[in-house]
């Protein structure tokens, strides 16, 4: 379970986010959509702490995963990388092989020897439905890839080091449809096994992929419930005008 | 006004094009039943052509809205709404056009007046054309107050299809030689009962674009 309590949290005099509560279930898919610049991403990359790395910002509020609260100071940040993978909209796989892409987090962590590593790698090029597309040439370079592929490499790579949550800040929006559809799909699989969220821009992606929305304005989450019913019959009426194109 | 938006204007007012034909085409069925007008009852069939292009019309742009703007929310309660109410009023325009021909029908032409009466078809006309236009309005208005009184006079409909049904009976023991007419008078009214159906799913409809509520086989709105 994610659960966000009152967050508020500023980038200088910058209100970002306003005292946004939410909580997410695990094994679930949650979509986070809005207009650019509403807070979903800034939201977003607090659970695994990465506004930590930008400067002069600023947070209040409680964010708990599986009840403790991360932003506690006896928080390893490492670890909780470690249990919650992020996705970036571009692929950026490292100047490595595809099998150094996916082992590099356990190598760096020190986790399990050269066996444990090649099953691994294995299992999360599987979980990313990499495999049978890349077995044959596990260390070439991971630039040789397309950028479907870089993506779901990148997708294994943060599989590896066996998150329970993995974070997605638009994954498929630099990609062309058929990739996308493969990394909507995998979605759909790896939420049997992990709690994700995802920020798109693309609407229709949120209603194919998530089983809950979140709409995000002006630093606020107006409105947050099952993604079937955000998009037949939304609470507000700001997030109809935005589903339905009318904001603006 | 936005692109969508718009086409969803052209959409409505296609709909209610269709839907005023439509009326008319019960209006003057009513009238050419009521007066044994013939020249009104061919106009019920010619109008039927012109229905049947709109439901072709309505159905292809919604085809095409879903397609081309993937709605969602309230465009998409519209969309679906619309299908079914384009489906719903060329069956009433069927409805109208089953009773001009049975008006232009040689063999059993002239109801007597006052089986007319006795039947209250005239009433019963006069329902089905208020919950038609009260309808219209509904939807053009978007505004569904109205839906409970238009789903109850359906229920009046209804108490008058059954009444009709026990007076004809009635009317045939006594009259045998006319059994071929009389059994051509049931096909008339449960026509005028289904128009009553029909209208009552189209509010149905309505609620659920405006409303998101699902009425259908509650019986009565909430």
């Amino acid at each position: 379970m994610i659960e966000a309590k009152n967050i508020n949290f500023y980038y200088g005099d910058f209100h970002a986010l306003k005292n946004i509560s939410i909580a997410i279930k695990p094994n679930t898919v949650t979509a986070f959509i809005g207009p650019s610049g509403c807070g979903k991403s800034t939201f977003l990359r607090l659970f695994n702490r990465m506004n930590d790395l930008i400067e002069n910002t600023r947070l209040s509020g409680e964010c708990l995963i599986e009840g403790k609260n991360i932003y506690d100071k006896s928080v390893d940040i490492d670890a909780l990388r470690k249990r919650v993978g992020m996705v970036f909209q571009k692929p950026n796989p490292f100047p490595k092989s595809i099998f150094e892409n996916v082992a590099y987090g356990l190598r760096v962590n020190d986790m399990g020897n050269k066996q444990f590593i090649q099953q691994r790698v294995e299992e999360s090029l599987k979980g990313a439905a990499l495999w049978d597309e890349v077995k044959d040439k596990l260390h070439k370079s991971a630039y040789e890839l397309s950028g479907g592929q870089q993506q779901r490499l990148c997708i294994a790579r943060a599989l590896a080091v066996a998150p329970s949550v993995i974070l997605m800040d638009e994954p498929a929006s630099a990609l062309d449809p058929i990739s996308t559809s493969k990394i909507e799909e995998l979605i759909h699989e790896l939420k049997q096994q992990y709690t994700i969220v995802i920020v798109t821009h693309n609407m229709q992606q949120a209603a194919r992929v998530s089983d809950n929305t979140g709409f995000f304005m002006h630093g606020e989450l107006v409105e947050y419930s099952d993604t079937k019913k955000m998009f037949l019959n939304p609470n507000k009426e700001s997030t109809q005008n935005y589903i339905t194109g009318r904001f603006g | 006004m936005k692109h969508n938006q718009q086409e969803l204007l052209t959409l409505k007012e296609d709909i209610n094009q269709m839907w005023r034909l439509v009326i008319s085409q019960v209006e003057k069925a009513k009238q050419s039943l009521i007066g044994n007008n013939e020249e009104l009852a061919l106009e019920v069939v010619r109008l039927e052509k012109r229905v049947n292009a709109f439901e072709l019309k309505i159905e292809r742009s919604c085809e095409n809205y879903i397609a081309l703007f993937n709605p969602v929310a309230v465009d998409l309660r519209l969309i679906l709404s619309l299908i079914k109410i384009n489906i719903t009023l060329e069956r009433i325009g069927d409805y109208a056009e089953g009773i001009a021909r049975q008006v232009l029908d040689k063999d059993c032409s002239v109801l007597h007046h006052e089986l007319i009466e006795e039947l209250e078809l005239e009433k019963m006309f006069n329902l089905l054309l208020q919950m038609m236009e009260d309808s219209f309005v509904a939807l053009s208005s978007e505004n569904t107050r109205s839906s409970g009184k238009i789903l109850m006079k359906d229920k009046e409909v209804n108490e008058i299809y059954h009444r009709a049904f026990n007076q004809l009976e009635a009317y045939l023991l006594q009259n045998p030689a006319e059994i071929q007419c009389g059994l051509k008078t049931i096909l008339l009214i449960r026509k005028m009962e289904r128009i009553g159906d029909h209208c009552s799913n189209i509010v149905e409809e309505i609620v659920f674009y405006v409303e998101a509520k699902v009425l259908k086989h509650i019986g009565t709105a909430e």
